[in-house]
């Protein structure tokens, strides 16, 4: 039986990246489709020429080729992120470690209680968080583009790292900056617990979100593919 | 296995309604299967309803994303021949979920029966 050659794999390769998947952990799902395609093909009929048999396997991918699977396993990537971001924050409601998320917001709540300026507490915890998340796309991209010039393969998990799976906006902590600053610089009690709350959970979601999970998929996806290189 | 394959076949014979199936027909296969590949659950769509209905590559891939993202399939990548093949599998949470589903789709499938054809409700 006619066989795809790895030449042949090679331009499968090329030819779904010109189709606009540039991403490795997707590219190989279809070059293995198209290839299984063609060699189906081959069965019928091996005279059939390799560039045929794909143009008729691309064909039935409709008219938006590849494109809609991209965006829609973009989706379903992102969906997994943040399911990821519930399944790891749920404990931190829960007992017993409920215990630990209710002292720091009790800390949190102090420190503010007794704090006059408290604008320079919230300022400290904007720049904080603002600068750690610019370390981590830093470090993200570095890391990506390392392993692009090492492999020459790109990953799409990776974009959604940089993405935190669609919680970007909702981290974005520019977005909440304005409301943690008291622009009459009256905090009442009540005030002050229910920021010390947010503050603490916000905390929580963007630790999980940039620490947590994206070691998680990095170390799940070595395991899936020994072409990621964890570095 | 055939069985639920020709209900499916039967209902929805040429029609766009197996969409809203796709999920199900894709865990039935994996329960039966211990991993299967995208190209491989085409085929045995293909073949088990003679040609009849035919998954769609733009619709399968998207749904196997979907329940893999959900945590009912997993994912093993292995080297055929001189290419890598991605194989599914079902987790624990997905083999309960096609009991699930399984249950939904024959519910539906009665239902239909007794609207298309009344009697047979009283025979």
């Amino acid at each position: 039986m006619r066989k795809v050659t790895k030449n042949q794999i090679e331009q499968l390769y090329t030819f779904v990246e010109k189709h606009y998947v540039e991403w490795y952990d997707v590219q190989t799902e279809l070059v293995d489709h198209l290839a299984n395609g063609i060699e189906n093909q081959w069965e019928i009929n091996t005279e059939t020429s390799f560039d045929t048999a794909l143009v008729n396997e691309f064909k039935k991918f409709g008219i938006y080729g590849f494109s809609d699977l991209v965006e829609e396993k973009t989706k379903a990537l992102n969906k997994h992120y943040r399911k990821q971001v519930l399944l790891y924050l749920k404990p931190f409601l829960e007992l017993p470690k409920i215990i630990i998320t209710l002292f720091f917001v009790w800390a949190l709540f102090r420190l503010m209680h007794f704090l006059d300026d408290k604008n320079l507490l919230m300022m400290g915890l904007v720049i904080v968080i603002f600068s750690v998340h610019v370390f981590h796309v830093i470090r993200i991209k570095k890391g990506i583009n390392k392993r692009k010039k090492k492999t020459g393969k790109k990953w799409l998990f990776e974009n959604n790292i940089i993405q935190l799976g669609g919680l970007i906006h909702f981290l974005n902590i520019g977005v909440w900056s304005q409301n943690l600053f008291a622009s009459d610089g009256e905090w009442t009690t009540t005030t002050e617990l229910i920021i010390s709350t947010c503050i603490v959970l916000y905390l929580l979601i963007f630790f999980i979100s940039v620490v947590i999970i994206p070691k998680k998929l990095k170390e799940k996806m070595s395991k899936q593919y020994p072409e990621y290189i964890l570095s | 296995m055939h069985k639920y394959f020709m209900y499916i076949y039967c209902v929805m014979k040429k029609s766009n309604l197996y969409k809203g199936s796709l999920t199900t027909i894709i865990l039935k296969l994996l329960n039966e299967h211990d991993k299967m590949y995208g190209y491989e659950i085409t085929q045995k769509v293909k073949a088990i309803t003679n040609g009849e209905l035919k998954i769609t590559e733009g619709a399968l891939y998207p749904s196997l994303h979907k329940l893999e993202a959900q945590g009912l399939l997993d994912v093993e990548v292995l080297k055929v021949d001189n290419r890598l093949r991605k194989y599914y599998k079902l987790t624990e949470e997905g083999v309960k979920e096609t009991v699930n589903k399984l249950n939904e789709l024959e519910q539906y499938i009665e239902t239909m029966r007794a609207l298309v054809n009344p009697k047979f409700r009283f025979e």
